[in-house]
């Protein structure tokens, strides 16, 4: 991270190579609507981001909250970009009381799944971002806080929210 | 009480996240690319982020598998409209007088990941069932496709390229003009109006036609040579070896036929039973131009119902389908109880049933459901058997998940996916009922064989636990 704070670019492809595939799929995962494309490009610019910032980078944190948080920022910023240019209304999400039924009992699991989709969707970002960096991405609570610039007990509060939401979406 | 603790909570993110995850990107490329950005914006040109139909995965949170005879969906399904990417050389793929649509899928069924611009990518991981345009497709695997719409009317000219997995369709009749083509590897075939499977493996290539006539390009010994595979054949394509043509055993029409060699290579070996058959099933009949299906039976208020003729059993199963998404579980899960009475071996009955089970409360009937269907389809025994042992799980019943899982996860007969999730549940389950000794060593052969999975992660807390109050 030295090396990139000092503007060494070459810097970049040894730190891609260990976490791009983790920003991408965070990526992914923070957005349910989002692309594969539209995430590849966004880990462009966390990097990008990433660079920009190396100076400030210290020590202690892990380099991973690190990303994390800057992955965040990047994606809430996305989205609204989207809209904005799109000029498109807020989607209609699926009927939450719509169990589609599915081909049978092993696939339950693809069940829990769409449950998990359409619960998430439905959270406010700061929630949906605290479950994901949580159960996903296996940060501290003090490295959520660190990576979203929140107060510890605020991850918490957010975090027992995100999943009474999904409990319920999970019970039906 | 609920069932879904936090841990469990947690655990059902992660399974989801596991559906969303990106591949592995070049880094030179990456390199060379967040360079060139950087160099553009300090040019202080506009970056404009390029977007993605795959918006599309907003129609996961509506989704109804459709009913037979091409009824509409239930929930609505929602599609974002395709943007343009303004990064790349600008593509005008809108609809006007001289221009083309992109046709883009309509998922009915199951959790893709999409790719982007007029030839996208299509991959799944469990299997995925899409509408393009008047066609049907179902996935397992990774598909790359085209269609377009010509807008003077001529027909959709679809093409797929079969990366890995299986795909099987169900083509519409088309115009003048229009075209549907399927590549797998050195295997392309072109097809009008028809239902039939392709499947690529490392060892070969596979496709079966159940209805219809498709033509099939091989690269042959002497240059490219063009079978004709009729409805009850196979073709199999062998990467180190000749193609060969075989008939359906299960096709009612050839069974007593003995397999056909096509033009000059050898005769092929026994058909294998193969899962392209049951992605076939899948592909209930989308909205063709052909004449009407029967129309459903209503539902008896006795408990027994008639059997119907076999071809009309999955509009049955698609019509107690229908009624659990209008909330009538109990009726449908009765009258599926009944039909499995009659149709004691029929898996797709048993899968169902133990659905509807499971959905009216009753998940220990469920699993006993499950374990029935296990019986009956041995290629399928490793999952039913896992979904059977998870809700004992759930049902705190430990005795019954170790009794499962445990000769299946020794002997590895679970799917590999479930395999880490499956050891887990075993650990558990042996430290439950007081099996110290087996339940550590599970886990830590978890922790072996499986590092880095949320299961393993799971497991080292246990252990150390374990280890914590000793």
């Amino acid at each position: 991270m030295t090396r990139l704070a000092s503007g060494d670019i070459s810097a970049l492809g040894p730190l891609h190579g260990r976490y791009a595939r983790m920003v991408t799929s965070l990526l992914l995962r923070l957005d349910p609507a989002r692309g594969l494309a539209q995430a590849e490009d966004l880990t462009q610019e966390v990097f990008l981001t990433l660079m920009d910032t190396a100076g400030r980078y210290r020590e202690q944190q892990r380099l991973k909250a690190w990303l994390c948080g800057i992955a965040a920022r990047t994606s809430r910023g996305a989205k609204s970009r989207f809209w904005r240019r799109r000029g498109l209304l807020a989607r209609e999400g699926g009927t939450p009381g719509m169990a589609a039924p599915t081909l049978g009992a092993v696939d339950e699991r693809l069940d829990a799944r769409r449950k998990v989709a359409q619960a998430l969707e439905t959270l406010p970002p700061s929630q949906r971002e605290v479950m994901i960096l949580h159960a996903v991405e296996g940060l501290t609570g003090e490295e959520i806080a660190a990576a979203l610039g929140m107060k510890a007990n605020a991850v918490w509060v957010r975090l027992s929210r995100a999943r009474a939401t999904l409990r319920k979406e999970l019970e039906r | 009480m609920s069932d879904w603790s936090d841990e469990a909570v947690d655990d059902a993110v992660r399974d989801w996240a596991e559906g969303r995850a990106a591949p592995a990107a070049d880094s030179a490329a990456f390199v060379a690319a967040v360079e060139a950005r950087r160099a553009a914006r300090s040019r202080r040109r506009t970056f404009v982020v390029g977007l993605v139909a795959a918006g599309l995965l907003t129609a996961l949170l509506g989704l109804v598998l459709a009913t037979s005879q091409g009824d509409e969906p239930v929930a609505p399904v929602v599609r974002e409209a395709p943007a343009v990417a303004e990064t790349a050389p600008p593509q005008e793929l809108l609809e006007g007088p001289a221009g083309h649509e992109v046709l883009w899928p309509e998922i009915r069924y199951g959790t893709p990941t999409l790719g982007s611009g007029e030839e996208s990518t299509l991959a799944a991981r469990d299997r995925v069932v899409a509408d393009l345009g008047d066609d049907r497709i179902a996935v397992e695997g990774t598909v790359g496709y085209t269609a377009i719409r010509s807008s003077r009317a001529r027909g959709v000219r679809t093409v797929l390229r079969l990366e890995s997995g299986r795909l099987a369709a169900q083509v519409a009749s088309r115009a003048e003009g229009g075209s549907f083509t399927v590549i797998a590897g050195e295997v392309s075939v072109r097809v009008l109006g028809t239902r039939f499977s392709v499947e690529r493996g490392d060892a070969e290539t596979i496709v079966t036609v159940e209805e219809g006539t498709v033509s099939v390009r091989v690269g042959g010994p002497t240059g490219p040579e063009d079978v004709t595979v009729a409805a009850g054949q196979r073709l199999r394509w062998p990467t180190d070896g000749a193609p060969g043509l075989d008939s359906d055993p299960r096709s009612p029409r050839v069974s007593d036929r003995r397999p056909r060699p096509a033009r000059g290579v050898p005769a092929a070996r026994r058909v294998e039973d193969h899962t392209s058959t049951e992605l076939l099933a899948l592909l209930t009949p989308a909205p063709l131009p052909t004449p009407p299906a029967p129309p459903e039976p209503e539902p008896e208020p006795e408990p027994r119902v008639v059997p119907p003729p076999q071809p009309a059993l999955p509009n049955l199963l698609a019509g107690y389908r229908a009624q659990m998404i209008v909330g009538e579980v109990a009726e449908a899960r009765a009258a599926l109880e009944a039909l499995a009475v009659d149709h004691p071996d029929d898996v797709a009955v048993l899968s169902l049933l133990s659905f509807a089970q499971r959905k009216d409360g009753a998940p220990l009937a469920a699993a006993e459901t499950l374990l029935r269907a296990a019986a009956v389809d041995p290629a399928q025994e490793g999952r039913f058997v896992y979904d059977a042992a998870s809700l004992f799980d759930a049902a705190d019943q430990p005795g019954r998940v170790v009794d499962l899982l445990a000769p299946r996860v020794s002997r590895q007969t679970i799917p590999g996916a479930l395999l880490p999730d499956a050891r887990l549940r075993l650990g558990r389950a042996q430290l439950a009922t007081g099996a110290e000794d087996a339940g550590r060593a599970t886990l830590e052969e978890l922790t072996r064989a499986h590092p880095g999975t949320s299961a393993a992660a799971s497991a080292l807390a246990l252990l150390n636990e374990g280890e914590d109050s000793l």
